[in-house]
């Protein structure tokens, strides 16, 4: 009996073994070599790779640049996961209805999802140039500014504490990430019983009401897991720092991924990017548990 | 109506993967694609790689054309692939230390990695092969183009395009202005064309800057270091050099240029949206060092601009040096059969291909011979490259470590140096003195075999 | 909301501030596109106008067939939808063989599966890059279709997996399996017969998911495809970039922008009332 039921794990593991081999060979294993590396010095363009223990990671850590980065990742993470949040809330909100357009809306909203990156942010540079930029020039014409505001430079233009730049890389990472939120929350807003909301309507309550006693409670644990999971996302993020600004200026939109990039490819240092890389996995972990924890009151 | 759906999705996914499948039949750039089977011995292939110039259609008709003629004569067979600028860097610098390179390939100042590889993978020194091969090579390319390509005694590869960055200017500005170009020689004058051509409009934005710098802020800096009388490294390409008067000359002009006599654009150093090209296009700026990729750029968004756009011989300080890089032909450790490839090699090292390959390709050609076609004497860019010619300086520097050092990325030191002295976060003697130490950890870093 | 009350001055604001609200989130989340076409579409002199002109003063239609002329876009198009048709359907079919595989009877270790699930996404890629490389240089896999493919499929699995068992969990509950058992189905036949045809919107959500990273996926793409054959749009677009780094051919860049648009679009248009139903039932709890 015993035995019968240990052919019957074997067979429900046969169907898992596809996706374990792949996702071994494929991922586990460049992570484990990624791993490996952050205790070599290892530089390519050198023939010996000595073994330097965590000293990769120590001189990261006592490097002040790092850290700025390292402070700039986690605040990039945070700010654009949270008002990607919103915005995805706000539009599934919008676009949670049944009229006859709104399938073409929704389609049209999720068009920022399905760009790729290498397009968009060629468009979005120019919108922020100082010379090209359309919404220099309209504001221009209105007689709104008198010089042209340089979006990804201006770093002495602050705003609630963060510099322009900041708030122009902020603006793209939103707009490049809100539409898999609002996927996601209209998901979870149809999977409301239309009749719990009737009910709550025929005992009087305004639109906030069913909103904060209906809606809300209703996506809570889909928004709970869409911003964990994103927050891994985000803590790793590096198409759109890299292509539209390198870090610059100055380091000011700099994140983790982008540094070992330039690292890695730059300055050949494996060894150094592999270990930044590895802090990054730390933060990330932080987010994993997040995620762990929410779903493990899922279980049945 | 799930399983409707269920069935048009398989249906789409099916329908792509068989339309799909026979792909490489729409478009092949791959010649020898009907494999023509040669009548006797062994079939013999040669893989070369090119980074795209041009659009593609006209590349892949050249080099489909070149391989086509080269098979009719040797019975070899050419396959091309035509690589992104975008990644040729990172790609060729793999090709350097893991192996997988092409049999040919169109290379940069990679042989300044062939000390790395141990002999294994890798650039390959070719003199011995080249005088069997192309024995006339000396004298049909033009020598400064060729110190581009030796390194240590050893010839590394024939050079097929040169870019050098003298001086551009806008001829029209110039006559509005009332300026003679002729009268444009030296730093001091510079500053006084320069102030000259910026404009200003009623708020104090400035419409037209009188000079800009070359797009890539790492290269930006050697000609100004140069024409002070400076120099990266010493003799053997072991010592940064950089920490020098003539270094804090030549920053203190740039930092002058744009902070003092505000006839630069700060933007450059600031904006990472800036971009020097669509300035130019747009007219805002009348002179600047004429990099290679400028020409394309106009010639593809703003052609109106060939009639105004000059290229004259670069400035003088206390030498006349300007910038000055070969593209070459090389092959490495892994190419497999070397007689193959050689051949391949003086096929395209021929005057008249050198001529077609710079023509069609839009670059200058490093051929005496090419160079002899009136297409570069009355073409709008290189007849002003031409007569700059002589004043060409090699960016070449032997040294591993010299990719790093300047590339024109944060964290490489020629970089974050130009920012941090123009946006005046440093300053000139501080940065260069730190640069200078920056380069010569990495250079011995690299040295620590 | 569809019972609508009488007509009152308060609906009628709520009404307008709605379509404001909704008026700026399209302008914000559409503009990059009107400026992709606006660039598209203006003469070559005009492009880099400065200031620039809002609305092109003609229109020049021949700029959006012109690329196909010089690029190989068809061939980059018909490349990226077999690598992103072979992505999804492999995807889709060995995620849903394992979420299958960990549904059932509550399988032991499947919390650990999870765990080693997200694992999976904590390393950011880039450090991973040259490593992988190296591991597809030995595997004989560089610049070819299937060492892409099995990228995409290893990059996509982890989430399709999640997604799939919570999908599963609901919609496939244990009374059905075991009646399944009875009648004497076999794993794969229940898996087929049963389980696939009551799960197409989570089956289609997935493959959504997967369609998009294959089809706008470019880092990994531009180090392991050279050959100009098998790039995708998203390598190929970079023809268009040149040595400087910067776009070489602007209007081109943005007419091929568009059609690259535009395939992506229609499924998503096709496929967006699956996506809702798809992820309904808690599919996206974990």
């Amino acid at each position: 009996m015993l035995k019968q039921r240990n052919i019957e794990l074997l067979k429900d593991y046969a169907l898992i073994a596809p996706a374990l081999l792949i996702l071994v060979a494929l991922v586990i294993y460049p992570i484990l070599s990624g791993i490996y590396l952050s205790f070599f010095d290892y530089n390519l363009l050198r023939e010996t790779q000595p073994y330097v223990g965590i000293d990769n990671y120590i001189v990261l850590l006592s490097d002040p640049r790092f850290l700025k980065i390292l402070w700039n990742t986690v605040l990039f993470a945070v700010l654009a996961n949270a008002f990607s949040t919103l915005l995805g809330l706000a539009s599934a909100l919008l676009l949670n209805s049944s009229g006859r357009f709104v399938g073409l809306l929704r389609a049209l909203g999720y068009l920022p999802w399905i760009t790729p990156a290498v397009v968009f942010v060629v468009i979005w540079s120019w919108m922020f140039s100082g010379s090209f930029s359309p919404i220099n020039a309209v504001l221009m014409q209105w007689g709104i500014i008198k010089s042209p505001i340089s979006f990804l430079g201006d770093e002495k233009m602050i705003f609630l504490g963060l510099s322009l730049p900041v708030w122009s890389m902020l603006v793209v990472r939103i707009w490049a990430s809100y539409a898999f939120k609002m996927t996601m929350f209209l998901a979870a807003l149809q999977n409301i019983p239309q009749d719990r909301i009737d009910a709550a309507r025929v005992d009087g309550a305004n639109s906030w009401h069913v909103f904060r006693y209906v809606t809300m409670p209703g996506i809570m644990p889909v928004l709970l897991v869409v911003v964990s999971l994103s927050m891994i996302w985000n803590l790793s993020h590096f198409e759109v720092n890299y292509l539209l600004t390198a870090g610059g200026p100055k380091d000011l939109t700099n994140v983790i991924t982008v540094y070992l990039y330039q690292l890695a490819f730059v300055q050949w240092k494996f060894g150094h990017a592999a270990a930044a890389g590895i802090y990054t996995l730390l933060l990330a972990s932080v987010a994993a548990i997040v995620y762990l924890r929410l779903t493990r009151s899922e279980e049945r | 109506m799930q399983r409707r759906l269920f069935a048009i999705v398989l249906l789409f996914c099916v329908a792509a993967i068989l339309v799909v499948g026979c792909a490489p039949a729409i478009v092949t750039s791959e010649t020898g694609a009907q494999p023509a089977s040669v009548g006797s011995g062994e079939k013999r292939e040669v893989f070369f790689t090119m980074q795209n110039y041009a659009d593609f259609q006209t590349q892949d008709t050249l080099l489909r054309e070149l391989a086509d003629e080269f098979k009719a004569e040797t019975g070899i067979t050419v396959n091309y692939e035509i690589l992104n600028w975008s990644q040729a860097r990172e790609k060729i610098n793999l090709w350097h230390v893991s192996g997988g390179a092409p049999d040919v390939a169109d290379l940069f100042w990679a042989y300044t990695y062939s000390d790395i590889g141990g002999g294994k993978y890798g650039t390959r020194p070719i003199e011995d092969l080249v005088a069997e091969y192309i024995p006339d090579l000396e004298d049909r390319f033009f020598a400064s183009s060729l110190a581009d390509v030796k390194y240590k005694g050893h010839l590394y590869g024939v050079p097929w395009r040169i870019g050098i960055y003298p001086l551009l200017y806008r001829a029209d500005f110039f006559e509005e202005a009332g300026l003679d170009p002729e009268g444009l020689q030296t730093w001091d004058d510079l500053v006084e064309y320069a102030k000259a051509l910026t404009i200003r409009d009623e708020n104090g934005n400035v419409t037209r800057y009188g000079m800009a710098f070359l797009p890539d802020l790492a290269q930006a800096f050697y000609s100004w270091l140069w024409q002070a009388g400076g120099s990266f490294m010493d003799e053997t390409y072991t010592q940064a050099t950089i920490d020098t008067p003539a270094g804090r000359e030549a920053l203190q002009f740039i930092y002058d240029l744009v902070n003092v006599h505000q006839v630069a654009p700060i933007a450059q150093f600031q904006d990472p949206s800036f971009d020097v090209a669509a300035e130019l296009a747009a007219g805002h700026i009348a002179m600047m060092p004429a990099a290679n990729t400028l020409r394309p750029f106009i010639e593809a968004n703003a052609p109106q601009l060939k009639e105004v756009i000059r290229v004259r011989e670069p400035l003088r300080n206390k030498t006349q040096d300007a910038f000055q890089g070969a593209g070459y032909f090389g092959l490495t450790y892994d190419t497999r059969d070397v007689d193959a490839a050689m051949q391949w090699l003086a096929f395209l090292a021929r005057d008249e291909n050198m001529a077609r390959l710079a023509i069609q390709l839009g670059q200058l050609s490093p051929n005496k011979g090419a160079l002899e076609d009136p297409y570069f004497a009355d073409d709008w860019w290189f007849s002003g490259q031409i007569k700059a010619l002589p004043y060409g300086r090699t960016t070449q520097h032997p040294n591993p470590a010299w990719g790093s050092i300047t590339n024109p990325q944060p964290g490489s030191p020629i970089y974050d140096m130009m920012i941090e002295v123009v946006t005046g976060e440093k300053s000139v003697e501080e940065a260069l003195q730190e640069t200078n130490q920056k380069m010569q950890q990495m250079m011995d870093e690299m040295a620590r075999q | 909301m569809n019972k609508k009350p009488a007509f009152s001055v308060q609906t009628v604001t709520v009404k307008m501030l709605i379509w404001f609200a909704l008026l700026l989130f399209l302008i914000f989340a559409l503009f990059p596109y009107y400026w992709m076409f606006v660039t598209a579409l203006k003469p070559r002199g005009e492009i880099f106008q400065s200031p620039p002109t809002l609305f092109p003063s003609t229109f020049v239609w021949t700029n959006l067939t012109i690329p196909w002329r010089q690029f190989p876009v068809a061939q980059y198009f018909a490349n990226s939808l077999f690598i992103t048709a072979w992505t999804v359907v492999l995807d889709v079919l060995v995620g849903a063989l394992a979420a299958y595989g960990m549904i059932r009877r509550r399988l032991r270790g499947a919390k650990l599966i999870i765990f080693f699930l997200l694992f999976t996404q904590l390393l950011p890629g880039a450090v991973t890059i040259a490593p992988f490389y190296f591991w597809m240089k030995n595997l004989g896999m560089l610049n070819t279709y299937t060492g892409l493919i099995l990228s995409y499929v290893a990059w996509t699995l982890p989430f399709t997996i999640l997604l799939l068992r919570a999908y599963f969990l609901e919609a496939f509950p244990q009374e059905l399996e075991d009646a399944a058992r009875i009648d004497g189905s076999g794993r794969l036949r229940t898996f087929i017969s049963v389980l696939l045809p009551i799960s197409v919107p989570g089956l289609v959500a997935a493959a959504a998911f997967s369609f998009i990273l294959a089809w706008k996926e470019f880092l990994w793409a531009s180090i392991m495809i050279t050959t100009g054959a098998r790039k995708p749009i998203s390598v190929g677009l970079r023809d268009l970039i040149g040595e400087g780094g910067g776009v070489q051919y602007m209007s081109e860049f943005m007419a091929i922008a568009i059609a690259t648009t535009i395939p992506a679009f229609l499924f998503f248009f096709i496929v967006q009332r699956y996506i809702a139903s798809g992820l309904t039932a808690g599919a996206v709890k974990g």
